[in-house]
């Protein structure tokens, strides 16, 4: 995990709620979220608003695929 | 503090490790996330507690400070309320194909074919019908059916598929004319595309393709040895040759969108070789699928699955580093759109086959796809007539996720509940997904998740 963890804020002191505060005042500062632990690489996506379900898009199997289906890499048109 | 006690932990996360990676989907939402040793051990007791953060807690701590257990609640809570941790499943059975209505065909314009694969799922064309040709006739009635079906629709979709649709030249580019005549009076838009063995792929034939801007789909299957194994001329002979310089002919006059489609089968479970192999031959957008059916010694079976898992760990790994050496390759199976995807309607539907996808055959026979051409209970209707066998409609757009029992399945917005075909031929049973094609997809999802990673913190 080394090679791909975000680079950490650096803080002093052993007293774990100091710590935690600098933590927090590091991320308000950066603008983002807390992240020591977990890093998101794709943000929240699957649709289903009123927009949605218009079938304009691909279907699938109209491209290399002809004896699998895959939905997840068709492009939303809108 | 989140309350999670009662949250389906199996079917709404999915974690798991991958070549160094300990990676989380967040099912409902789409997210995706990298976790450190402390996050993913501390997601592990909390699914083990069934969601009690304070039993979480105190396994967590018998192995890790408990401030860090504090810090990844917050950072997990933190990614709650952004909405991509722990969400929550819509109400997919309010999703259905609504009004959706015919707006893509294969025609299958020819039945008959100049090679004899032998894997061939078409019977060498034929589909265990007669080997004939479409007429001009009937693929202007397959047009005049799809424009007319397809109602407000678009943005239409036609694939010329056989057999070998080569062998049927002349009414290809008559259906093209056609197509784009009609398709302006009635202020749509078609996107053509031509799958081929490329053995008649000559010079007009490319430039046809290219000054008409038609997507093509190029069949080989890798290394030399490999393809003419199975990829063989009537007499015998293997086709390798004969048909990667027009490949590469056809690929170097940059056709508007091309695929060079391999097919792997159990005679050659080291299939990365076969992508490598393409690579090295200048192709930058690849598919390998497995093969469906075949005779013995060529289908995939149960027992092949760990090397076949091993192989699209590989093939990640030789997409990354050819990324890294300014060579990238696109790899069908492996392209995911988790950005601007496809909605959650679409994604529970699938293929849409018999619904909005549909295959025709060259006596205007429509079929639900080109894989149940054939298949007489399958029969809907003839491009002749408008109106389709509102029964067979029904079964098909019925077979969605929340039918198919695919709702516990973390994979289950990815892949629109698999083929219909692979789970009847398979299973004789269309929502009852053929497990075979579920675990290698499952494998694939996660070689894509994996190269995300590495291209966003790699």
């Amino acid at each position: 995990m080394a090679e791909h963890r975000l680079p950490k804020p650096r803080v002093e002191g052993s007293n774990p709620f100091s710590r935690s505060i600098k933590l927090l005042l590091y991320y308000l500062k950066e603008g983002d979220r807390m992240s020591n632990h977990i890093k998101t690489i794709v943000k929240p996506n699957l649709k289903s608003d009123k927009d949605t379900n218009c079938r304009e898009c691909q279907a699938s199997c109209q491209s290399a695929c002809k004896t699998s289906c895959t939905v997840g890499n068709q492009v939303c048109n809108k | 503090m989140v309350d999670l006690q009662g949250y389906d932990f199996s079917s709404h996360l999915h974690l798991f490790h991958i070549k160094g990676y300990d990676m989380l989907l967040d099912v409902n939402s789409g997210s995706i996330h990298v976790l450190d040793e402390q996050a993913r051990s501390f997601i592990q007791e909390l699914i083990k507690a069934d969601g009690n953060w304070s039993v979480a807690h105190k396994e967590f701590a018998a192995h890790y400070d408990r401030e860090m257990g504090n810090e990844v609640q917050r950072e997990l809570e933190q990614a709650y309320h952004e909405g991509s941790m722990f969400s929550l499943p819509e109400d997919l059975l309010s999703f259905n194909y609504g009004h959706a209505v015919p707006k893509s065909i294969c025609l299958n314009i020819a039945h008959i074919c100049n090679m004899r694969c032998r894997y061939c799922f078409a019977e060498q064309g034929s589909f265990g019908q007669a080997r004939e040709i479409m007429s001009q006739d009937v693929a202007r009635r397959a047009v005049d059916f799809l424009i007319t079906a397809s109602g407000e629709r678009n943005n239409l979709e036609l694939d010329f598929f056989g057999g070998e649709p080569l062998l049927n030249f002349d009414v290809v580019k008559e259906t093209v004319a056609y197509g784009r005549e009609r398709a302006a009076v009635a202020g749509k838009r078609f996107n053509f595309t031509l799958t081929t063995n490329a053995l008649n792929l000559d010079e007009e034939k490319r430039n046809y393709l290219i000054d008409e801007g038609i997507a093509i789909i190029m069949s080989l299957d890798g290394r030399p040895e490999v393809n003419d194994r199975m990829r063989i001329h009537p007499e015998g002979a293997g086709t390798y040759h004969d048909i990667v310089s027009r490949i590469r002919e056809m690929v170097a006059m940059q056709p508007v969108s091309y695929f060079v489609r391999g097919t792997f089968t159990a005679e050659n479970l080291d299939f990365s070789r076969d992508f490598l192999h393409l690579c090295e031959l200048g192709f930058e957008n690849i598919s390998l699928e497995p093969v469906t059916g075949g005779e013995p010694g060529i289908a995939l079976e149960e027992e092949h699955l760990f090397q076949i898992m091993a192989e699209y760990e590989e093939l990640a790994e030789i997409i990354w580093a050819r990324e890294q050496d300014n060579k990238p390759v696109n790899f069908f199976h492996f392209n995911l759109e988790l950005n601007r995807g496809p909605c959650l309607p679409k994604r529970i539907t699938g293929c849409g086959a018999g619904i909005e996808y549909l295959a025709v055959t060259p006596g205007g026979d429509i079929y639900p796809c080109h894989q149940f051409i054939g298949q007489s209970e399958f029969k809907m209707g003839n491009v002749a007539e408008q109106g389709l066998d509102q029964s067979i409609k029904d079964r098909f757009a019925w077979n969605t996720v929340p039918h198919k029992g695919c709702l516990q399945c973390w994979a289950r917005f990815y892949c629109g509940g698999g083929c219909h075909a692979a789970a009847f031929f398979a299973n004789g049973d269309l929502s009852k997904p053929y497990q075979m094609a579920c675990a290698m997809h499952k494998k694939r999802l996660e070689a894509a998740f994996y190269l995300a990673a590495k291209r966003i913190g790699g």
